[in-house]
């Protein structure tokens, strides 16, 4: 049967494609950055990680808003990357598990989850963004890409997200295939990317909110999107993701890591939980 | 109903997405995600006023384009990840159409931002 070996939470700000395409590693405002990102690599190795459920959103690089899915899951052998405006990136290609995609599409919509089901999807930032930080390449995992509308409001609620991140469990540890799979949540944390107050970084907040998210993250479970709107920034919406990796995680969790950077337009965080029951 | 580029007000904060402004912007941001394309975005640097006729844009939505007035498009619906689109073939950067938006320049904008820009681990004890 297949095994559930714990949750990564990340940022997928767009500036993490400069600071890899431009190979800032070294750089004195980058290193953090780079460095916040060791204990991932280390213990998607240890955990012998085979496959990243991995939560993220396109940002109209992929889906227009002809057809704007609000949940959408990949099945597909691989996927290509996106072109974000100089052409597809230098990454390796992330290939998928195709049987364990299907499965999940399957469980998840038998399970009330109303899925697109892709069979192709470029993919973009939202999971490229904080990939390459995360592992070396070729990348040792496949993926299933699953994608949220968090851009074209109204968007799923933190509680549609963390009941998603149930199902999710559930479905893994019912999986009849000897893998390891990991749950990835990513966005936010707080920003803001236009209007007047573009750039808008809450550094208290965030750091309330990774510790809320560790201890209590049933006192957020019912928010409406927009309280998170209100105290990180419009775009902070994306952090309703984070709570489909919470929902697949015991109620009290170990935490492996946590780091939380600002930005130069984004609260950006890192988080490694297991259970812990 | 925007009849003139005064119609669209820029009230202080966010512009949220919504499905209404969306549908407003529809023409613009369907012309912006036509520039994920590497041959439409060269012929959209080459001479964006005959790229964009294909694109049946209202005279107030040619009128945002010609102003580069980024903080206008946001409120009237165009998506600020479609706008970065347009943003990088105008050869401007994201946080010059920011800053802007801010009423700043980019280098007011930097100064102000960067010292700040560092890890600020700050846990509550237990």
């Amino acid at each position: 049967m297949a095994n559930f070996v714990g949750g990564i939470c990340t940022s997928h700000n767009g500036s993490l494609m400069h600071g890899w395409d431009h190979n800032l590693r070294d750089d004195p405002t980058w290193k953090p950055v780079f460095e916040s990102y060791e204990p991932v690599q280390k213990w998607i190795l240890d955990k012998k990680v085979d496959v990243l459920f991995f939560v993220y959103n396109d940002h109209v690089s992929n889906f227009f808003f002809d057809c704007y899915p609000t949940l959408a899951i990949g099945i597909a052998e691989e996927y290509e990357h996106a072109d974000e405006g100089k052409g597809p990136r230098d990454l390796a290609t992330p290939y998928g598990d195709v049987a364990f995609s299907r499965y999940m599409a399957d469980k998840l919509i038998r399970d009330d989850f109303d899925l697109t089901v892709c069979q192709k999807m470029k993919i973009d930032h939202g999971l490229m963004g904080p990939m390459p930080y995360m592992s070396a390449q070729p990348w040792p995992v496949k993926f299933v890409p699953f994608c949220v509308n968090v851009i074209q409001h109204p968007i799923p609620s933190a509680k549609r997200l963390w009941n998603l991140g149930k199902s999710i469990r559930k479905a893994v540890e019912e999986y009849p295939e000897d893998i390891n799979v990991a749950i990835v949540g990513t966005g936010g944390l707080s920003h803001e990317l236009q209007g007047s107050d573009f750039g808008r970084v809450e550094i208290d907040w965030d750091n309330e909110f990774l510790d809320k998210f560790e201890h209590e993250p049933e006192s957020m479970v019912n928010w409406d999107v927009q309280d998170f709107m209100d105290r990180g920034g419009s775009e902070s919406a994306e952090t309703v993701m984070w709570f489909t990796m919470r929902g697949a995680m015991t109620a009290k969790v170990k935490r492996i890591h946590r780091n939380y950077y600002r930005g130069l337009l984004t609260g950006m965080a890192v988080l490694i939980f297991e259970d812990d029951q | 109903m925007v009849k003139s580029i005064d119609d669209i007000k820029t009230p202080d904060g966010p512009a949220t997405f919504t499905m209404e402004v969306s549908q407003q912007g529809y023409r613009m941001n369907e012309l912006c995600y036509s520039l994920k394309l590497e041959h439409n975005r060269e012929l959209f640097k080459a001479d964006y006023m005959e790229y964009i006729k294909d694109y049946n844009l209202t005279d107030v939505e040619i009128e945002l384009i010609k102003n580069r007035d980024w903080l206008k498009m946001a409120h009237y619906g165009v998506s600020a990840y479609l706008i970065g689109k347009m943003v990088d073939c105008f050869d401007t950067s994201f946080i010059s159409m920011g800053a802007t938006m801010r009423g700043e320049t980019q280098e007011d904008f930097m100064n102000k931002t960067a010292p700040l820009i560092k890890n600020h681990n700050k846990e509550k004890a237990e």
